[in-house]
C-alpha cells in the first residue's frame, strides 16, 4: 500500500509565503501572551491547590461563598475534569501552613450532606516556584545548546543554525497556541507546569528528529549530485522523505490525540503542547530549517541559485537504474 | 543462521533478562490481589449487606465497625505473616509506582538556618532580637547566607559573637567556625531525626533524599494524613537516656509471655503437640511450643534479644493483647534498635531492648558530641559533653548504675546501649563499641540532635489521594493500549509482512522497557507512561525510515537481499543522529526536572535505546532468517 506516490513538489520555491505565515502565527501568539499573559500552573507560581470531588456536585458559587467565611473568597475555583470535581487555588501570598486543612474543614462543615473527597493537594512555597521556573528555562537553553553543538558537528554550522531557529519557531508557536487555547477554551485546563516544560523539550527533540532525517537525505544527495543547484537537491530530498515524514508525523499525531482524549487531566497539557509541536515540527523542518540554509546561500554567500528556463524546481531523476548505479 | 547466531543469542538473553526482572512485579501484584481478597474491608462490605447494623449513634457505629474490621482482617494478617518474606522481597524488586499513581505525600523540607541561629543563642536580649530582625530582613531580600549576614551585623555594631554563642573567651573566628559547622551538619541532623521517625511510623518504601545543601525530600507512598505527617516531620526531637531493665527479670517476663501464647491456643500458635525435647524439635514444632521465642530470639551468649524485620508488626500486636499486658510490669517499655543489627540470610534483625519507662535524663543537657578515633586502640569513639546541670545529674546516674546499660533513645528508637564503666563526674563522657566510623558519626549526629534539633520548614508539599492515582493508572493504561492498537494495525496494513515484523519488535520493546525499569528499581509515573506511549511512535519511526528506504531500493530493481542490506545501512545515519539528539534532551530533562518529569525523561531514554535495539536488530534478524530460508519476496506493502 502506498498513500504517497513519488512526488515532485516545489517546497522551497514557496518559502516566502510560509515565512509570512509563520511570522504572523508567532506574532498572534506573542500578542496574546502580551495581553493575556501565560497561564502558569501551581508549580511555577506557588500557592495551595486542592482538587476535590463532591458527591453530589456543588456549584462553584456555593463553594466560593463557603470559602468567603474563612477569608479565601478570592481563591481561584474551577471545574476539573468532570462537573463534580473542583480545583481550588489560593495564592502563595495568602497561604499558611495549614490552608488546605482549613479549607477542608470549612467545606465539610458548610456542606454536611455532601461527601467531599480529597483527590490531590499541592502546596508550593514561592521560592520553590522561582527555582523551578529557572530550572525550566535552563533545561530548554541547554537542550538547544546541545543540539546546536551536535548538529554543527555532524552537518555544517549553518544547518545547525537553521535547525535551532526552527526549534525556536516551534517553541514560540506552541507557546502561543497554549496561551490562545488556554484563554479561549478554559475547560481544557491548559497551563504551564512542569509536565508542560517536559513537553516543550520533547517537542524540541521530535522536531529535531524530523529535521535531521531531511538534512541526512540532503547531505547524501549533495554527495551524489555534486555541483547541482542546492534548491533542486533540497526539493528532491524533501520529496524523497515526504512519505516517511507524513507517516511518522501521522502516527505521532494519532498517538498524542489518543493521549489527549483518554489520558486524563494530568497529561492533557502535555499532549496538547506535543500535538501542536508535532505539526509545527514537521512543517518547520521544511519551511524554516531547510529554507534558512537556502536563503543563507543566496543572501550571505551570494550563491546564484536562480533556475534556468529549462530546469524544473525539483531535481528529477528519470531513470532509477542510473541512480542506483551512481549511489553504488 | 550462522552469521546471526550472536544476534539471536543476544535477543533471547534480553528477553530472558526482562522476564527475570519483571517476575517480582508479577508476583507482588498476585500477592496484593490475594491480600485484598482476604482483607477485612471486602468481607465487611459483604457481611454488612446481609447483617445491617441497627440504628445507633455515630461514635458507637465507628467502634463497632472497627472491631468488625479487626475480626475480618485476621485472614489477611495470617496470610501476610505466613508469606511475609517473599511478599516483602517481591515488593522490593517490583517496578515502583510513583506517588502520582499510587497516592501518597511528597514533601520538601528546608532547614531554617536563621531559626537555628536564634535557637542556639544564649543570654538573648533586646539587642540580639534587633540584630536578628535586621539579619532576617536582609536574608529575605538578598538571599545571602544568613551566617555571613549575622557576622557582618555584629561587626557593624561592634558586638562580639561570643556574647551570645560559644564560650565567652572565644574570638569571633572560632565562634564563626563553630556556627558554620553546626549549620553544615544541620541537614544531616534533621534527616536523621526524620528518617528515624518515618521508619517507626511504618510507611512501606519511604524515600528520604538530600537536595542541595539545606533541603531534603521525603516521599511517603500511600500516606494521606497531612496533619499527622506534618507533626511527624516537624515535631521537636526527643532524646532520652533510659536504663535497661535487669536481664534476669526480662527473661522471666519473656517466659511468662511465651507460656501464655503457647497455652492459649490462638490464631497465631497452633495446637501444641505432645512434648518433644527442645533440642531436637523442628522449627515448626518449636514455633508451636514457644510462639514468643520463635519471634524474639534471645542470644544464649549475650542475652540480647533480636526480632526479624518481618516479625516486628506481629510482636507489636502480641504485646498489645490484654492477657499479655497483664504479665508485663508497668514500668517496662519495649523498644527496637533504630537500625538492623544483624543480617542473616537476607533477613534483617533488630535488637529488642526492654527499658525503664521513665527516662533518667533528656538530651537537652548535651552541649556537644563529636565522633573521633581513639588514638590508643584506633577504634571509633563518640565524645559527649554536657552543661553543668546535666553533668551533676549524669554523675549521680552513672555513679548509681556502674556496669549497667543505658540506652540512648531518640524518638523511641535505640541508637546505642553502652555499659556504664564508671562514675562520670564532669559530664564529659566517651562512648565506645561502634563497629565503624559511620556508626560513630550517626550516634554523634543523634546526640547533637537531642541538644539542637534543626528547625525545618515545609517548602513544598504534594499529596495525591489514592482515588486519583487509580484514575491516573486507568487513563494511562487506556490511552497506552489504544495508541498501541492503532499503531500495530496501521503498520500491519501499510507495510504488510514488514509491518508485522515491526509490530513484533514493538511488543518486545515494551517488555524491554519495563524490564529495564524493574532492573534499575526505577519508578513509573504518569508522565513516565506518557513517555512510553510516545516511545511507540519513535520506535516505529526507525522502521518507517528503513522500510521506505527498502521500497526505494526495490524500485531500482535490486534483489531482495541487496534491497534489505541497502535499506538498513542507508537509513542508519538518519536514525542514529536523530536518536542521539533525543537522548541528549532526555538527559538534560532528567538533570533539571524533578519527580514525575524525571520519570518521564528516564522512560524516554530507556525507550530510545530499547527501540533502537528492537527496531534495527530484531526486525533485521527476522528478515535475514526469512531470506536464508529461501523466501524470495517479502511484502513491504
Amino acid at each position: 500500500m502506498r498513500i504517497f506516490p513519488r512526488t515532485n513538489i516545489d517546497f522551497i520555491g514557496r518559502r516566502h509565503i510560509w515565512y509570512t505565515v509563520s511570522a504572523s502565527l508567532i506574532l498572534i501568539g506573542l500578542i496574546t501572551i502580551a495581553i493575556r499573559g501565560l497561564n502558569y500552573g501551581i508549580d511555577f507560581v506557588g500557592g495551595t491547590e486542592l482538587t476535590l470531588q463532591f458527591t453530589p456536585a456543588l456549584h462553584i458559587g456555593e463553594v466560593r461563598s463557603a470559602l468567603n467565611k474563612i477569608g479565601h473568597g478570592d481563591a481561584e475555583i474551577k471545574t476539573f475534569g468532570t462537573a463534580n470535581q473542583l480545583l481550588i487555588r489560593v495564592k502563595a501570598s495568602e497561604q499558611t501552613a495549614n490552608t488546605s486543612d482549613q479549607i477542608m474543614s470549612d467545606l465539610k462543615s458548610s456542606f454536611p450532606n455532601t461527601r467531599i473527597q480529597l483527590l490531590e493537594d499541592n502546596k508550593i512555597g514561592p521560592e520553590i516556584g522561582q527555582e523551578l521556573k529557572r530550572d525550566a528555562v535552563m533545561a530548554i537553553f541547554y537542550g538547544l545548546l546541545a543540539i546546536l553543538i551536535y548538529v554543527s558537528f555532524r552537518f555544517q554550522f549553518i544547518y545547525a543554525v537553521g535547525a535551532v531557529l526552527a526549534l525556536f519557531h516551534d517553541v514560540l508557536i506552541t507557546l502561543g497556541a497554549v496561551a490562545i487555547f488556554g484563554w479561549l477554551i478554559p475547560w481544557l485546563n491548559i497551563e504551564i507546569d512542569q509536565t508542560m516544560v517536559a513537553a516543550f523539550l520533547t517537542l524540541v527533540a521530535y522536531s529535531m528528529n524530523d529535521t535531521v532525517v531531511i538534512f541526512d537525505r540532503i547531505r547524501e544527495n549533495l554527495k551524489i549530485y555534486k555541483g547541482e543547484n542546492l534548491i533542486r537537491v533540497m526539493n528532491r530530498s524533501i520529496n524523497d522523505t515526504l512519505s516517511r515524514t507524513i507517516i511518522t508525523s501521522g502516527t505521532a499525531f494519532v498517538v498524542l490525540l489518543v493521549l489527549l482524549i483518554f489520558g486524563g487531566e494530568v497529561t492533557r497539557g502535555f499532549a496538547f503542547a506535543m500535538l501542536v509541536g508535532v505539526v509545527t515540527g514537521t512543517y518547520s523542518s521544511i519551511y524554516v530549517a531547510s529554507s534558512i540554509v537556502v536563503d543563507y546561500n543566496i543572501y550571505i554567500k551570494k550563491v546564484d541559485l536562480r533556475l534556468t528556463q529549462t530546469q524544473s524546481p525539483v531535481l528529477e531523476v528519470e531513470k532509477p537504474y542510473e541512480v542506483a548505479a551512481k549511489r553504488a | 543462521m550462522r552469521k546471526n547466531r550472536f544476534k539471536i543469542i543476544l535477543i533471547i538473553a534480553a528477553i530472558a533478562l526482562a522476564l527475570y526482572y519483571l517476575y517480582p512485579t508479577y508476583q507482588s501484584a498476585t500477592y496484593d490481589k490475594k491480600l485484598t481478597e482476604l482483607s477485612g474491608q471486602t468481607k465487611l462490605v459483604d457481611y454488612l449487606e446481609s447483617h445491617p447494623l441497627p440504628q445507633m449513634s455515630d461514635s458507637l457505629k465507628t467502634a463497632d465497625l472497627d472491631s468488625l474490621t479487626q475480626v475480618f482482617d485476621t485472614d489477611s494478617i495470617n496470610y501476610y505473616d505466613a508469606n511475609a518474606k517473599s511478599i516483602q522481597d517481591a515488593r522490593l524488586k517490583r517496578i515502583k509506582l510513583g506517588l502520582d499513581l499510587q497516592g501518597g505525600m511528597h514533601i520538601v523540607l528546608q532547614v531554617n538556618i536563621l531559626k537555628m541561629l536564634e535557637d542556639m543563642a544564649k543570654n538573648k536580649d533586646q539587642t540580639f532580637s534587633q540584630v536578628m530582625q535586621q539579619v532576617s530582613s536582609i536574608v529575605k531580600t538578598t538571599g545571602a547566607n544568613p551566617l555571613t549576614v549575622l557576622s557582618q551585623q555584629f561587626d557593624q555594631r561592634g558586638i562580639r559573637l561570643s556574647r551570645y554563642y560559644g564560650d565567652i573567651r572565644d574570638d569571633n573566628a572560632k565562634v564563626m567556625s563553630y556556627l558554620s559547622d553546626q549549620a553544615k551538619t544541620a541537614v544531616d541532623r534533621a534527616m536523621e531525626i526524620v528518617r528515624n521517625r518515618v521508619d517507626q511510623y511504618g510507611v512501606s518504601e519511604p524515600s528520604i533524599q538530600k537536595q542541595g545543601s539545606t533541603r531534603f525530600i521525603v516521599e511517603l507512598p500511600g500516606v494521606s494524613n497531612e496533619t499527622e505527617v506534618r507533626e511527624l516531620l516537624q515535631g521537636t526531637a526527643l532524646l532520652e537516656f533510659k536504663l535497661l531493665q535487669p536481664e534476669a527479670i526480662v527473661v522471666k517476663v519473656f517466659q511468662a509471655i511465651d507460656d501464655i501464647l503457647a497455652g492459649k491456643k490462638d490464631t497465631l500458635a497452633a495446637k501444641s503437640d505432645t512434648a518433644a525435647s527442645d533440642s531436637n524439635m523442628t522449627a515448626a514444632q518449636f514455633a508451636k511450643q514457644h510462639p514468643f521465642f520463635s519471634i524474639v530470639r534471645v542470644s544464649s551468649q549475650t542475652g540480647d534479644a533480636y526480632v526479624a524485620e518481618n516479625d516486628k508488626d506481629r510482636l507489636d500486636r502480641i504485646l498489645e493483647r490484654p492477657e499479655v499486658q497483664h504479665v508485663i510490669p508497668s514500668d517496662f517499655q519495649f523498644l527496637y534498635s533504630a537500625k538492623a543489627q544483624i543480617v542473616d540470610q537476607g533477613q534483617k534483625y533488630y535488637a529488642l531492648y526492654v527499658v525503664n519507662k521513665q527516662a533518667e535524663l533528656t538530651g537537652s543537657v548535651i552541649t556537644n558530641a563529636q565522633a573521633t578515633i581513639d588514638p590508643t586502640n584506633n577504634t571509633p569513639v563518640v565524645q559527649m559533653t554536657m552543661n553543668s546541670q546535666g553533668s551533676r545529674e549524669w554523675a549521680r546516674i552513672t555513679g548509681a548504675n556502674i556496669h549497667k546499660r543505658i540506652a540512648i533513645v531518640l524518638d523511641n528508637a535505640v541508637y546505642s546501649a553502652p555499659v556504664v564503666q564508671n562514675k562520670i563526674p564532669n559530664g564529659s563522657s566517651q562512648i565506645t563499641g561502634m563497629a565503624n566510623m559511620d556508626e560513630a558519626n550517626v550516634l554523634a549526629i543523634v546526640l547533637r540532635a537531642g541538644a539542637l534539633p534543626a528547625p525545618v520548614d515545609i517548602v513544598e508539599e504534594r499529596n495525591v489521594g489514592p482515588s486519583l492515582g487509580e484514575d491516573s493508572i486507568r487513563n494511562g493504561v487506556t490511552s497506552g493500549v489504544a495508541a498501541l492498537a492503532l499503531i500495530i494495525l496501521f503498520m500491519g496494513v501499510y507495510y504488510r509482512t514488514g509491518g508485522v515484523a515491526a509490530d513484533f519488535a514493538l511488543l518486545l520493546n515494551i517488555l524491554f522497557i519495563l524490564g529495564v525499569l524493574a532492573a534499575f528499581h526505577a519508578t513509573l509515573t504518569l508522565p513516565g507512561i506518557a513517555g512510553m506511549i510516545l516511545t511507540f511512535a519513535v520506535a516505529v519511526d526507525a522502521n518507517v525510515l528503513i522500510y521506505e528506504r527498502i521500497r526505494e531500493e526495490m524500485t531500482t530493481g535490486k534483489t531482495l537481499r541487496a534491497a534489505i542490506d541497502q535499506g538498513y545501512s542507508k537509513a542508519f545515519t538518519a536514525i542514529f543522529d536523530a536518536n542521539i539528539i533525543s537522548l541528549f534532551t532526555g538527559a538534560i530533562l532528567y538533570q533539571f526536572g524533578t519527580g514525575p518529569v524525571q520519570g518521564f525523561a528516564l522512560t524516554l531514554m530507556i525507550g530510545i535505546v530499547a527501540s533502537l535495539f528492537s527496531a534495527i536488530v530484531i526486525t533485521r534478524v527476522i528478515f535475514d532468517i526469512m531470506v536464508e530460508r529461501g523466501v524470495t519476496s517479502i511484502n513491504f506493502g
